[in-house]
């Protein structure tokens, strides 16, 4: 029997459907092979011994601010594993029911948490909240990683921008109010 | 300003050893054995799988999700992608199992601090447990943002556990030691 190469040729011969679909399936079975063979190889690997994390009491972080303030959320953490163990909290993006999406930027202290057994740890995770950022209640997670998915939902309530004391007229500069409530005037 | 506060509890995974200074020795020790067992590329493979996977996870969080925005906007992305597409590194990647990286530097860094380590070094070796077919998951394809963005979250993970482990013994900046004062005048020849 004689097969050509050029695929327009053997376009017409009966055996060229056959021949096509036999290369196909002989491609896909060698793929779905090295698939099986390296979930085979992983399902060998060594084990590592992990964490979860455990909501107590609270069932949901809350905040509120208004726009250019922050909002401290403290959260406390304790270990009951037998061994030292690393939590790096970091917070989703917060979304609210207006459909605004809020990136926000957040400081923890400290940065990451190394708590012995048996003990308790605290992180203070102060977030800054944008001047123009609208009005609402904004929804989002404060992940951990490495716990299994492990998550806090938080909610961040975001009040109206307090309103601007209208310029004394015939001011130059901008003011700002000092310790002690004085005014001092920048020019 | 307000500030609300909740409490979370760390516990041991109901699958798999519990963390403790014996199971993490063993873990350690697997992995060793293992290198022996599978190919270079294999183990490079699988780390990468691995750090994709983290890279994943911290996409979803705010730090992670602008750092992707402003990497997908520049030219190292479309470079990046180029390159992993001509050298078929999806591929090579692809259905691996992905190390879980985070909680092997976790372990490492707890067997650091385990009060009872000597005692369990002379109980080696301890047998470890394997990953099974329930601990594989689906693993989707390696992108190279991926790769990136876990590289990233792992060094800073790495560098803050240095830190920590520090921490209690770190002298604070600035200190200065007195040194012992050199005579005024040697007495005698120098060479002697």
């Amino acid at each position: 029997m004689k097969i050509s190469n050029d695929p327009a040729e053997e376009k017409g011969r009966p055996f060229a459907e056959l021949f096509r679909l036999q290369t196909e399936f002989q491609a896909r079975l060698a793929d779905e092979t090295l698939r099986y063979l390296r979930r085979l190889q992983g399902s060998a690997a060594p084990a590592s011994p992990g964490t979860i994390m455990i909501p107590d009491g609270v069932s949901e972080l809350k905040g509120l601010g208004v726009p250019g303030s922050s909002v401290e959320l403290r959260l406390e953490i304790e270990n009951l594993q037998r061994v030292h163990c690393t939590a790096s909290p970091m917070l989703s993006l917060l979304v609210s029911a207006s459909g605004v999406t809020w990136f926000p930027e957040s400081e923890s202290s400290p940065v990451s948490l190394l708590v012995a057994p048996a003990a308790t740890a605290e992180l203070r995770l102060r977030v800054a909240i944008p001047p123009r950022l609208p009005a609402g209640v904004y929804r989002g997670c404060l992940m951990l990683h490495g716990f299994c998915d492990g998550a806090l939902p938080v909610a961040i309530e975001v009040g109206e921008p307090p309103e601007e004391k209208p310029r004394q007229p015939g001011g130059r500069g901008r003011s700002r109010t000092v310790a002690g409530g004085k005014t001092r005037k920048k020019t | 300003m307000s500030d609300t506060s909740g409490r979370i509890r760390l516990a041991d995974t109901a699958a798999g050893p519990g963390r403790s200074t014996a199971t993490l020795l063993a873990s350690l020790q697997a992995r060793l054995t293992a290198l022996h067992l599978c190919s270079g590329a294999d183990a490079i493979a699988s780390l990468t799988a691995g750090y994709a996977k983290l890279g994943r996870e911290i996409s979803l969080t705010a730090e992670g999700a602008r750092l992707r925005k402003a990497l997908e906007m520049s030219r190292a992305a479309a470079n990046g992608r180029s390159v992993w597409k001509k050298m078929r590194l999806a591929e090579w990647t692809c259905g691996i199992y992905p190390t879980p990286v985070l909680d092997q530097l976790r372990n490492d860094v707890a067997l650091l601090l385990a009060d009872d380590i000597e005692e369990m070094l002379n109980v080696l070796p301890i047998p470890g447990e394997m990953v099974g077919f329930e601990g594989m998951g689906d693993t989707p394809e390696v992108d190279f943002l991926d790769v990136v963005l876990g590289l990233w979250a792992f060094s800073r993970e790495l560098v803050r556990s240095v830190e920590a482990v520090a921490s209690p013994m770190l002298p604070p900046g600035g200190e200065f030691t007195q040194g012992t004062k050199a005579p005024d005048d040697v007495e005698g020849s120098i060479l002697r």
